[in-house]
């Protein structure tokens, strides 16, 4: 009897190291699978197309300013449209990655950050990740108006109001996929990729 | 004829999930009120009692299924409430409306319905309701202690890891809608 008990209570503990081992893998796991990002902005399919005027939107932002999204720049100013919210993990990772962006790209390039929802809520995410060197959005308007539909979602429009590059930007590679697009003349990196794929096999 | 060991073991697990889910809506009522309108099944004036109300009826199954006089009408409310959930999600799976939070965690993570927790529900009720069988009359030796507080610590270890590993398989939008 004394042997039996002694390998149960043997057995329940490694029942339980093993199940508290296989939860730290799925937390690993999920960790993962919010690092793994497919490579390249995204294209989604809906929207509004790269090439096309883009619709002029009137919005103020959390400071009072006034801008309009799509209007032609007198000083040949593009202006990168980011959509991110409070609640997304990845617009988290993504803000440093803006925040230098905005400085290296300062001679050609506006930042404007959009979001909706809860404005005492953008203010505190403002307020927390110190995005006060961005005009911050807060419109329902203009997520509807370019077909927003996952997050962080990014738009490069440029100094005549044309829709120039749009997509998902998880990282770094992306938003740089996003500028080299448009310096190339492609609407996202995939066109780009499928183009040179053409070329190889021609 | 269920033994004793195996029957609290059930009895002690459902006390252990009823109480979380309590206390997560306890922790965040606001929240839980807007989780409970987006489902869109109850009244607009009705939702706010309801998300008032369930996690007290949680905590008070939760409570009835520890004592021995009360435990079978409370199995049965505990296998109605995971059956409503079960029917709520299925019902907005059924409008499309896939996109809307369930509630499971609230504030730490906001998770869309799936199909796989209409399958969970339906297991959880069932093993619920499986503390109505007859339970064998034996004596229980200090063993069973032993029995029942490991069993209870690894189905919640194990219900913890399947919700994490399922959750996975998901591709959860960004935007999950409010309304």
């Amino acid at each position: 009897m004394n042997a039996l008990i002694i390998s149960n209570v043997g057995l329940w503990l490694v029942v339980i190291v093993l199940l508290i081992v296989l939860l730290a893998v799925t937390r690993q796991l999920g960790i993962l699978h919010e690092r793994i990002a497919p490579t390249g902005a995204l294209m989604l399919s809906k929207g509004i197309k790269v090439g096309e005027a883009v619709p002029k939107v009137p919005v103020q932002d959390l400071d009072g300013a006034s801008h309009t999204i799509g209007a032609p720049s007198a000083a040949g100013r593009a202006t990168l449209l980011v959509f991110v919210s409070p609640t997304c993990p990845v617009c988290k990772s993504l803000l440093p990655i803006l925040k230098s962006s905005l400085t290296a790209e300062r001679t050609w390039l506006d930042i404007l950050l959009a979001s909706d929802g809860d404005i005492d809520a953008q203010r505190s995410f403002v307020h927390s990740q110190r995005l006060g060197g961005f005009p911050y959005v807060v419109s329902s308007g203009l997520g509807i108006a370019y077909q927003v539909s996952r997050l962080p979602f990014a738009a490069l429009i440029d100094s005549n109001g044309i829709l120039r590059a749009r997509g998902i930007v998880n990282s770094r590679e992306h938003l740089e996929s996003l500028f080299e697009a448009k310096r190339l003349g492609f609407g996202t990196i995939q066109a780009d990729s499928g183009s040179m794929a053409r070329h190889e096999a021609a | 004829m269920l033994d004793p060991a195996l029957g609290y073991i059930v009895v002690l697990s459902l006390v252990v999930l009823l109480g979380a889910a309590a206390l997560h809506k306890l922790q965040a009522p606001n929240d839980f009120v807007q989780v409970l309108a987006a489902y869109r099944l109850l009244p607009g004036c009705v939702a706010p009692i309801a998300a008032q109300g369930l996690p007290l009826v949680e905590l008070a199954t939760g409570f009835a299924l520890l004592l021995p006089g009360s435990r079978r009408v409370a199995c049965i409310a505990a296998a109605g409430l995971l059956t409503i959930y079960g029917c709520a999600m299925a019902v907005n799976i059924g409008r499309g409306r896939r996109d809307i939070d369930c509630g499971c965690r609230l504030v730490s993570d906001r998770r869309p319905i799936a199909t796989w927790m209409v399958i969970r529900n339906a297991c959880l009720a069932t093993a619920a309701l499986s503390i109505l069988l007859p339970w064998a009359s034996r004596p229980l030796a200090a063993v069973d202690a032993l029995t029942i507080a490991a069993g209870a610590l690894s189905a919640a270890l194990l219900y913890v890891s399947i919700d994490a590993l399922c959750s996975l398989s998901v591709r959860s939008p960004d935007i999950i809608r409010n309304q």
